[in-house]
């Protein structure tokens, strides 16, 4: 049952970082930019719900998805527009620099020590005691991962949109020279990413109410790692990277000896570090004939 | 003009600067001068940075371990050996029985910065891209991680304090002449050339016979020890050094320092390190009120961070290739103070000189 | 030097003293043609003459230094791809860019992406699929397990299905072989017959030459000399353009 327990909160993890995946892989497949302040999404999206604890629950979480999707849209506009034709590498330093901007706002407007974002506590009860207990939470993590990342899935395979989109990831000129508009595709990706922040900032919340600066900045970081480990290129390896690094922790952390788990972090970048070495495009790209370094 | 004479010429504005710096940083008083003496290990961190990125093109999130590195190794053998056992108890019985003085703890920094480096780098070389800035980023993390919990090896996550504070401008000035020079030798070397002919297309370098990954360990030894020199003489301007302070926020400050200044020359590392560091001092400056003039700047409290950022971003986004354009500046001689037949050669060649930049 | 004008035709497509570079190297060195509605235009050149590139910016993929492109009068050089495509013409690129992880039924509907409006949508995709019954036969497949020849139909297909008054080909014989070339010809020949210009650019001279009303020849940047069908077996005034005279 142990073994179960740890399996299921993995796969609960898992989800949650699937979504921070999608989020970044779908910006990075139609504009070739990681984005480095899609944390900062996660964040607002904390702050948000702190600041509408008052609010019944609904009206708190669609305000959230309100301002991470106008978040979202405004970084796009203001800021990432004009690094459409930049270096892979040039672009992740300047995101870096607009999440740390934004995290810097953050300090400001909210303090260091942070906000409680109580929302939706009550997921925090268990729903199934016994020897398998599981809490409502962790339903949630598994039901919303599933609906958003099927949702996705239909929007890129059955709408014309998303087959814009997926032309667009492959091959962005030519795509253009059939007409299918730069812009439209760039904001609807970056939409889908302000409500898959949304909902990763409102997963997260119930277990980790306080709401930090950096609390998007972890997260991002360690999406980030997963999507290139899983390999960049690609939605579904992105995702299926995103889902190997939130189940790699959740299920090393309930795995190791509590006195040896603050060396955790070293445990799984060491795991990073060697994937990387040896499949430098991502554990599951398809393999390909080495020729040149990828990106 | 020999080229011996061009690369004097080249190197000569950035140690200008630097001594500059230092000089009239070292007749301030005690608050600006500890800003100087900041800007001028900054200073150092970014040359360590350039010397790798800059001359590979692969970008680096991890030299910051290596300030780490040196910063705790430096600090951790210089605090009295008296004093240790009650701030470290759990410290390895070889590092808590000895202590060095403030000299030969730089060396030992650059040196373990060097070794660790070397260590990491053979794993990494091969990567280069997206997959190089994660994997350095790892060792970030991993080093953040070990200093943080392993109190066999230094203080963990206290504060390591109680390290002599004799770092002033004029020394953090001749480190980061030091790391300047090296910077610039490395890159007129024949490692250095080759490796920055490989950094357009690697794959054409590899097909010519390059050894892209031997030549790209090389420099990344290099930057590992001269950024670990920087992380000793941060620990002994400071005095004391937390593994906060060598984590994310340095990395970022560092590698927009460098991209800011132009990543592709030592020019553009030494001016977007102090550039910016003046300008962070100005910002923070002003949080407290600033008078210009008739004028007074009061920023709110935390915005110089928001202006820092946006600055940044801004540069990165308008003109990615930096203020200097990457370029290296050269200095113009005034024909007047030439030796006779160097007049008559630079006559011949102005014409063929690529647009040179005087000293500030 | 400017092409006589067809006469009482009035040209569909202008480009006057063209000029593009990429970076600091000139592609384009004042190049002029001219395309009459309802013509094939031919335009040949050795590899690297600025033919693809000349398309291109047709297309606004590329910012001209210099000169003039109208499409029925109306300046092109400042419109983004996307609204050029709307506005009636659709590039066939070298290389055929097919997205070889769709499958050929998504490629087809990337095609209707730009389309000026939904009408007679059913009523061509008809057409096309008399035209190329390949594209109906794989429509489920991947588009990247077609042959290069089916797949250079499928581009094509791809290209109609905006409904453009204009299609530029940019080297649709490349890599096939000489059967499946004459086969795509006679289709080039039967889009003509339905309204739509056509320019086609080719590194294949004489059957290029046979086929259009008037072929450029573009060495080096440059346009110098005009061929018609009757010059098709005059290899030495062919050999003398390509080369560069």
């Amino acid at each position: 049952m142990d073994v179960l327990q740890t399996l299921i909160n993995g796969i609960a993890l898992g989800s949650v970082y699937a979504l921070v995946a999608v989020g970044l892989a779908l910006i990075f497949g139609v504009m070739r930019l990681i984005n480095f302040a899609h944390g900062e999404l996660i964040t607002a999206g904390g702050y948000t719900l702190a600041l509408a604890s008052a609010f019944p629950t609904v009206a708190a979480i669609a305000l959230a998805v309100v301002v991470c999707v106008a978040l979202a849209w405004l970084m796009e506009r203001v800021a990432f527009r004009r690094l459409r034709n930049a270096a892979p590498a040039t672009t992740l330093v300047a995101t870096f620099a607009v999440a740390f901007t934004l995290q810097a706002v953050w300090l400001i407007a909210f303090g260091p020590q942070g906000e409680s974002a109580d929302v939706l506590s009550s997921l925090n009860r268990t729903a199934i005691s016994g020897e398998l207990s599981l809490r409502w939470i962790t339903i949630a993590m598994l039901v919303t991962g599933a609906i958003l990342l099927g949702g996705t899935v239909l929007l890129l395979n059955r709408t014309t949109i998303g087959l814009q989109m997926r032309a667009a990831a492959a091959d962005f000129r030519a795509a253009r020279l059939l007409g299918v508009k730069a812009d439209m595709v760039i904001s609807v990706a970056f939409v889908i990413a302000g409500v898959m922040a949304a909902a990763v900032a409102v997963l997260l919340t119930v277990q980790r109410p306080l709401v930090t600066p950096t609390f998007g900045l972890e997260v991002v970081i360690l999406g980030l790692v997963g999507v290139v480990v899983g390999g960049m290129d690609r939605l579904g390896s992105a995702t299926c990277g995103g889902f190997a690094i939130g189940f790699a922790i959740a299920v090393l952390g309930d795995v190791l000896p509590s006195d040896e788990r603050v060396f955790l972090p070293s445990a799984v970048f060491l795991l990073v570090i060697i994937v990387l070495v040896l499949r430098p495009g991502g554990l599951f790209a398809p393999r390909r004939p080495a020729t040149v370094e990828r990106v | 003009m020999t080229a011996g004479r061009l690369g004097l010429r080249q190197l000569a504005p950035p140690l200008l600067l630097l001594v500059a710096v230092g000089l009239y940083g070292d007749t301030t008083s005690a608050g600006t001068r500890d800003d100087f003496t900041s800007a001028l290990i900054m200073a150092t961190i970014v040359i360590a940075l350039y010397v790798f990125v800059g001359n590979s093109g692969v970008i680096s999130f991890g030299h910051i371990s290596f300030v780490a590195i040196g910063a705790f190794a430096a600090g951790v053998m210089t605090i009295p050996s008296a004093v240790k056992p009650t701030v470290m108890p759990d410290l390895f019985p070889f590092l808590a029985d000895n202590s060095i003085g403030s000299f030969e703890s730089l060396l030992l920094a650059a040196a373990m910065g060097a070794i660790v480096a070397f260590l990491v780098g053979l794993a990494l070389m091969r990567l280069s891209g997206l997959a190089a800035g994660i994997a350095t980023f790892a060792v970030l993390e991993i080093t953040h991680n070990v200093l943080r919990f392993w109190t066999k090896i230094g203080p963990g996550a206290q504060t390591l304090s109680l390290v002599p504070e004799d770092i002033e401008p004029i020394q953090a000035m001749l480190g980061a002449l030091f790391a300047a020079v090296v910077a610039f030798a490395f890159a007129r070397s024949r490692s250095g050339r080759l490796l920055r002919a490989s950094r357009e297309d690697p794959a054409a370098a590899q097909a010519a016979g390059i050894d892209i990954h031997r030549k790209r360990l090389i420099a990344f030894t290099i930057s590992g020890a001269l950024a670990g020199l920087a992380g000793g003489l941060l620990v002994h301007q400071i005095g004391s050094i937390t593994t906060e302070q060598v984590y994310l926020r340095l990395t970022f400050i560092t590698l927009a320092m460098l991209v800011v200044g132009g990543m592709r020359s030592l020019w553009g590392a030494v001016v977007g390190a102090l550039v910016v560091s003046f300008l962070d001092i100005v910002l923070v400056d002003a949080e407290g009120g600033l008078g210009v003039g008739p004028a007074t700047i009061d920023l709110p409290a935390g915005s110089s961070l928001v202006i820092l950022g946006a600055v940044m971003a801004a540069m990165l986004i308008l003109r990615p290739s930096g203020i200097t354009g990457g370029n290296e500046a050269t200095l113009r001689i005034p024909r007047a103070l030439l030796r006779r037949r160097d007049r008559a050669e630079s006559g011949a060649d102005t014409a063929a000189k690529a647009g040179p930049a005087s000293k500030p | 030097m400017t092409a006589p004008e067809p006469a009482g035709t009035a040209p569909i497509l202008e480009i006057e003293d063209l000029e593009v570079r990429h970076g600091p190297v000139p592609a384009v060195r004042g190049a002029s043609l001219d395309v009459g509605a309802g013509e094939i235009v031919g335009l040949i050149g050795a590899n690297g003459a600025g033919k693809s590139t000349t398309l291109l910016t047709v297309m606004g993929a590329y910012r001209p230094r210099g000169g003039a492109i109208r499409f029925r009068g109306e300046t092109l050089t400042t419109r983004r791809t996307e609204d050029i495509v709307r506005s009636g013409i659709a590039l066939v690129p070298e290389g055929r860019h097919i997205f070889g992880h769709l499958t050929v039924a998504e490629n087809l509907r990337l095609g209707l992406a730009g389309r000026r409006s939904r009408n007679g949508v059913d009523d061509l995709t008809d057409w096309i699929h008399e035209l190329f019954p390949v594209v109906w036969d794989f429509r489920s497949r991947h588009a990247g397990a077609l042959s290069g020849g089916q797949q250079q139909q499928l581009a094509i297909a791809r290209g109609l299905l905006a409904d453009p008054d204009l299609l530029l080909l940019d080297e649709p014989s490349l890599g096939l072989a000489p059967s499946v070339v004459d086969s795509l010809w006679r289709v080039l020949d039967e889009i003509r017959g339905r309204g739509v210009t056509i320019l086609l650019v080719e590194q294949r001279a004489q059957i290029t030459i046979e086929l259009a009303e008037r072929t450029y020849v573009m060495h080096n940047g440059e346009i110098r000399t005009v061929l018609r069908p009757d010059d098709a077996d005059d290899a030495e005034r062919i050999g003398h353009a390509y080369f560069g005279a």
